[in-house]
């Protein structure tokens, strides 16, 4: 299996994983519990026990599903809107590429968080708004990535040959510009979901509009804040979620030596 | 040669402490200040914006004519009594009240504060719509009022309405401070005012803004503050095991869960008493951490309010949802005309005890088959500005002034300023009106009493519990009184330990 194989397999199994996290969970997330707040870590609550009694593995698991949700939202958007401009941009040239690549540059001088904090205080914070918030705040890199890719494509030998074959636009970017640039543009949404996952945990934690009872991890080291000194480990495991999640998807992810998007170039062989 | 009865020894040291008195007298003017961490700071000195008159009275600045005392009382301060003439009162000032300029307050200087403050806020003309206020001798002012007036120490004690007088282009004020540096909403340096008519203070009170919970308890426990106001309840034991002196007051603020009438479900009588009999307050409290059960909208300690705790009674509430046609489903959810119930419950984010109740009420409303969708807000305002809600709780001061008739002039009067919920009873409008025309305590009492049984029935609130106040305290402080509320945060008596 290719580099890539195995970071996508990787972050396949990664989302699987944070979906069935949030399909089951040992205990009710939601069940209050007083007379069990703030219980040591044991059989029945592996993590321990909230301010109001409830187990806190069972809100990790439930805010994992929301995070994974976010992930495959905000993945989708920004590859699908970016490749689609970028490769427009390409194809298209003229005024028409000019401004769709000022347009992208534009969305990526807007910072990330605010545009996101904007559309997420509108129409309030869920899984679904934050993967869209984020996905639209954040297409405009693929964008150049994929307009810089289709214009190297369309310069290759083999294009230039076709299109002087007479295949057109639309054939040109179907058969040629797409395939060619995947690849490059998969690595870097793959790394990218490092940063989706902590982005979507400072939404939380803001929480604007946000649903307060919905275990996110952000939101949950928002919630039990006025805990960090008494009950240090409310924030620990969320906190840890957050830094593990986005480690290993960019570990796992991260371009191995001799791709494109890689900084690790092979040797060459001295003659 | 000694001389008579003394040994040169004695004599040099006699001259010693004599050369010594004044670097004491001037180590006691050069006391340090005592610290005061708070959650909020005045924003301004000018007397006439909303909350000034609140931060100014709270930071030992400003006072009113009359006040609520510790044990819940109304009281003359810079005034000394008020009697009804005709449909006026003539108030009678206390004699010997400076300003901390040195210059009197007098009759004329209490008449122009009061118009002024009168004509420039809306809060200030609540209770009593346009004040004219005259100035009979040195002592005495006649106050006449657009709308009657049966209590005026109440509508007196009412914080808006602090004495002060403009000189140049700042404002002063007859509190046991005066204001010696200024940042505003972050920093007062306060320090004794020499002329206040009271006991001056000892030393002089930095008071800083912290607004993050955590940061204050951090800055008591790291010894930058002698007193921390507002802390959260799980902090408590931490700062004792520190050697700091916890304390906590349950105040006259009422955390109360409002309902939206102008829509459905909650439209529906019956609905809002199920809600009502629905909510668990002992456990609400118990999650928070602190608080007195509501026994209605004031705190239980006031004469004209119930004793008895509201019922939480969830087969009633159950009963009165099936009356009202909501059925439940197998999914555990209610369902009328194939409509499930559901409800918007909004709060603001501002406060930890609003973000630790709202999966408790939630969880409670729930269990009654009721689909609560909970979300938090910076501010509540636009929400409510806007109408979007079905359930919205928050904290306010109900009996700011000691009489419980402010807080339902302004929330559930039907023309209230802040009656946003659509409340519009013509039993209650007449009880209103009765207590608008009634001066005798006991009979408003009664009267009082007789609301909060009508609240209770028509649900446009339901009042939750009473808001405890914890702080800290380093031993220096060790005879701090809390007031019972976030009013009178810094005392004239702090640092005297009895």
């Amino acid at each position: 299996m290719s580099g890539r194989g195995r970071g996508l397999t990787a972050l396949g199994l990664l989302l699987a994983g944070l979906a069935l996290a949030s399909l089951w969970q040992p205990q009710d997330p939601f069940a209050i519990d007083l007379a069990s707040r703030h219980a040591p870590i044991s059989p029945s609550h592996p993590m321990g026990t909230d301010h109001l009694g409830r187990d806190l593995l069972s809100r990790m698991m439930l805010g994992a599903g929301n995070t994974a949700m976010v992930i495959v939202i905000v993945a989708s958007l920004s590859f699908g809107l970016g490749t689609l401009v970028g490769v427009t941009a390409g194809l298209a040239r003229g005024p028409i590429g000019s401004a769709l690549i000022r347009t992208a540059e534009f969305v990526i001088a807007v910072p990330t968080l605010i545009l996101a904090l904007t559309i997420t205080t509108l129409f309030g914070l869920s899984p679904v708004t934050a993967g869209l918030a984020l996905g639209l705040a954040t297409w405009g890199p693929y964008a150049l990535l994929a307009h810089a890719l289709t214009l190297r494509t369309l310069g290759q030998p083999h294009v230039l040959a076709a299109r002087s074959l007479g295949v057109g636009r639309a054939g040109v970017a179907a058969r040629h510009v797409v395939p060619e640039t995947t690849d490059t543009l998969l690595t870097y949404l793959a790394s990218d979901a490092g940063r989706t996952v902590v982005s979507y945990a400072s939404l939380a934690f803001l929480g604007l509009g946000a649903e307060t009872s919905q275990p996110d991890w952000g939101a949950m080291l928002f919630e039990y804040r006025g805990y960090v000194f008494d009950a240090p480990m409310l924030l620990i495991w969320p906190g840890l979620a957050i830094t593990l999640t986005a480690l290993t998807l960019n570990l796992a992810l991260e371009p191995r030596p001799g791709h494109p998007g890689s900084r690790h170039r092979p040797k060459l062989k001295e003659t | 040669m000694p001389f008579i009865g003394y040994t040169r020894r004695s004599l040099l040291g006699m001259a010693g402490a004599l050369a010594l008195f004044p670097l004491a007298a001037g180590a006691q003017e050069d006391a340090a200040p005592l610290r005061v961490i708070s959650y909020f700071a005045a924003s301004t000195l000018d007397p006439h914006p909303g909350g000034s008159g609140w931060f100014l009275q709270s930071h030992g600045v400003a006072e009113t004519l009359f006040w609520v005392d510790d044990d819940l009382t109304i009281q003359p301060k810079l005034a000394t009594g008020a009697e009804p003439d005709g449909d006026a009162w003539i108030v009678s000032l206390r004699p010997g009240v400076r300003f901390s300029d040195g210059s009197p307050m007098n009759a004329e200087a209490v008449a122009m504060a009061l118009t002024s403050l009168n004509a420039s806020s809306p809060r200030a003309t609540g209770s009593t719509g346009t004040i004219t206020a005259t100035a009979i001798d040195p002592l005495r002012v006649r106050i006449e009022t657009e709308r009657p007036v049966p209590v005026m120490p109440a509508v007196l004690a009412e914080f808006p309405l602090i004495m002060f007088k403009a000189v140049d282009d700042t404002w002063i004020y007859t509190g046991p401070y005066t204001v010696a540096e200024f940042e505003p909403s972050s920093r007062l340096l306060l320090e004794p005012n020499p002329h206040y008519w009271g006991q001056v203070p000892a030393a002089p009170v930095e008071l800083r803004r912290l607004q993050d919970p955590q940061s204050r308890v951090l800055a008591v426990q790291a010894g930058e503050a002698d007193l921390s106001f507002n802390l959260p309840p799980a902090s408590l034991d931490r700062l004792a095991a520190d050697g700091l002196i916890p304390l906590s007051v349950v105040t006259t603020k009422t955390e109360m869960l409002f309902m939206n009438l102008t829509r459905p479900p909650l439209d529906d009588p019956r609905v809002r008493q199920a809600i009502a009999l629905g909510v668990d307050r002992e456990m609400l409290v118990e999650a928070v951490g602190g608080g007195l059960p509501a026994t209605s909208l004031f705190h239980p300690d006031f004469d004209f309010a119930p004793n008895e705790p509201l019922p939480h009674d969830p087969f009633r509430a159950a009963d009165l949802l099936e009356d009202a046609g909501w059925a439940m489903g197998e999914d555990g959810l209610r369902r009328r005309d194939g409509e499930p119930f559901s409800l918007l419950l909004r709060h603001t984010t501002r406060q930890p005890d609003a973000i630790t109740m709202a999966p408790v009420l939630q969880a409670q409303l729930q269990a009654l088959g009721l689909q609560v969708e909970v979300r938090g807000y910076e501010s509540t305002q636009p929400v409510l500005d806007a109408g979007e809600f079905d359930l919205i709780y928050f904290n306010s001061n109900t009996v700011p002034s000691g009489d419980g008739a402010f807080i339902l002039d302004q929330w559930l009067r039907a023309d209230g300023p802040r009656n946003h919920f659509g409340y519009d009873s013509a039993p209650f409008e007449d009880l209103m009106d009765r207590l608008g025309e009634t001066r005798d305590p006991a009979a408003r009492n009664a009267l009082l009493l007789d609301i909060s049984a009508l609240l209770e029935e028509e649900v446009p609130v339901t009042p939750l519990f009473a808001v405890e106040f914890h702080m800290a305290l380093t031993p220096q402080l060790a005879g701090y009184v809390a007031h019972p509320s976030d009013y009178f945060i810094v005392r004239p008596d702090m640092g005297i330990v009895d």
